[in-house]
């Protein structure tokens, strides 16, 4: 969501004390590749939102959630519209 | 590295509401799209499904604000220039370039799918086309380059009534490509109107609109032009029986407005820096062409959707 650009560091205290990212174990052949390369650089930085940006993030979920289910609905009552009456006509 | 917590302090990007979302769609230009491609719809000569048509008109509002949010997110740079601009979603930081790009591509797709299973093939090509057209060549290439973006970029606009014809019949009869054309000339004399206004935030974006390249005479010559040429191409619909008495009588008076509108700023000093008051014109002749297309559309719809299509002219 924030590029790298965007993040600046906060002045003052953090509201929930960070904890140092434990180390990640390499994972052996392809599998630990893919895994690996999803894994956090342990670091030990981490962006924590404001509640005004969790709840803000939740909406947009709550908002996609929504739209995708409206989607489904949507083609599910054009495929019924346009193909619907074909039921009338096949041979039985 | 210590082990600090980030938190953001541009709290507006992850703050990003749904509305962000909808101003990132350009709704003002998506509702001219949708009124457009309505038109066309209704005009064609097959009867849609109201359920089919609805799904077809929305695919393209999604489709229209998908090639807003591409837009959005390619010219986000001189977005954030401009006075008119600067208030949009990504140079606002409101939302990041990256969602605004991942939203327009994710949403082209699925206008695109959607009208291909609400309506044919041809009205699905003819959206994926127009959008690749407003967001790659208008503004990707032409709108930094050439001092006639508006002009040959002026065709994704003119798009949607074409659409609408195709949703329906699934072919574009020459009664189509007049729709287009109406919308095709007329973007050239409203859009430079408004950028005799605007030319100085135009200039120092680096964008060469009409007047900073050719400067402010030209322009008015220029409008001046196209509208002698698109008012009374206005007419055509009423010779080709597209249009009937209502729409001959709204786009006669219509066209005369426009014209009177275009004469005025010709005979102006709109646009001069030593003229101005006398910007108001070309602010009226703004607001008369988008009354005029408006009123056309407007003309075909009513004489189309309600039974008072009295025709004068024979069909092509």
């Amino acid at each position: 969501m924030l590029d790298k650009g965007q993040i600046h560091g906060w002045e003052g205290e953090p509201e929930e004390q960070a904890k140092p990212a434990a180390a990640v174990a390499s994972r052996p052949g392809l599998t630990g590749a893919i895994m690996d390369s999803r894994e956090a650089l342990p670091t030990g930085e981490r962006v924590t939102l404001s509640l005004e940006q969790t709840a803000a993030r939740r909406r947009r979920g709550q908002w996609i959630a929504l739209a995708l289910f409206a989607f489904v609905i949507l083609v599910f009552v054009l495929t019924m519209t346009k193909m619907g009456a074909n039921i009338l006509v096949r041979d039985l | 590295m210590s082990e600090a917590t980030i938190v953001s302090t541009t709290t507006a990007i992850a703050s990003a509401s749904a509305m962000d979302y909808v101003r990132l769609m350009k709704p003002r230009v998506m509702s001219l799209v949708v009124f457009t491609a309505m038109a066309g719809l209704v005009a064609a000569p097959v009867d849609m499904h109201p359920f089919t048509a609805a799904v077809a008109i929305f695919a393209l509002a999604l489709g229209s604000g998908a090639a807003g949010a591409l837009n959005m997110w390619y010219d986000s740079d001189i977005d954030g220039i401009m006075a008119r601009t600067v208030s949009r979603p990504v140079p606002a930081g409101l939302i990041a370039p990256t969602d605004a790009l991942s939203f327009g591509l994710i949403m082209s797709v699925l206008s695109v799918t959607l009208m291909a299973l609400a309506a044919t093939p041809l009205a699905a090509a003819l959206l994926a086309f127009s959008i690749f057209f407003y967001a790659v060549v208008y503004t990707m290439w032409l709108k930094r380059s050439t001092a006639q973006n508006i002009v040959i970029g002026g065709a994704a606009g003119a798009f949607p009534p074409v659409i609408g014809w195709a949703a329906a019949t699934g072919n574009v009869q020459t009664d189509a490509w007049i729709l287009f054309g109406l919308i095709f000339l007329w973007t050239p004399p409203h859009f430079w109107a408004l950028s005799l206004w605007t030319s100085k935030e135009y200039a120092r974006a680096g964008v060469p609109m009409l007047p900073v390249t050719k400067g402010a005479t030209e322009t008015r010559r220029q409008i001046l032009i196209y509208t002698l040429v698109v008012t009374p191409f206005g007419l055509l619909p009423v010779a080709t029986g597209l249009g009937g008495i209502i729409y001959l009588v709204v786009a006669a008076l219509g066209g005369a407005a426009f014209l009177c509108a275009a004469i005025r700023v010709f005979m102006s000093r709109a646009g001069e820096t030593d003229a101005p008051l006398d910007i108001r014109h070309a602010k009226a002749m703004f607001g008369i062409s988008i009354l005029y297309l408006f009123a056309l559309f407007a003309a075909l719809l009513v004489e189309h959707a309600l039974p008072l299509h009295f025709a004068l002219g024979a069909g092509l």
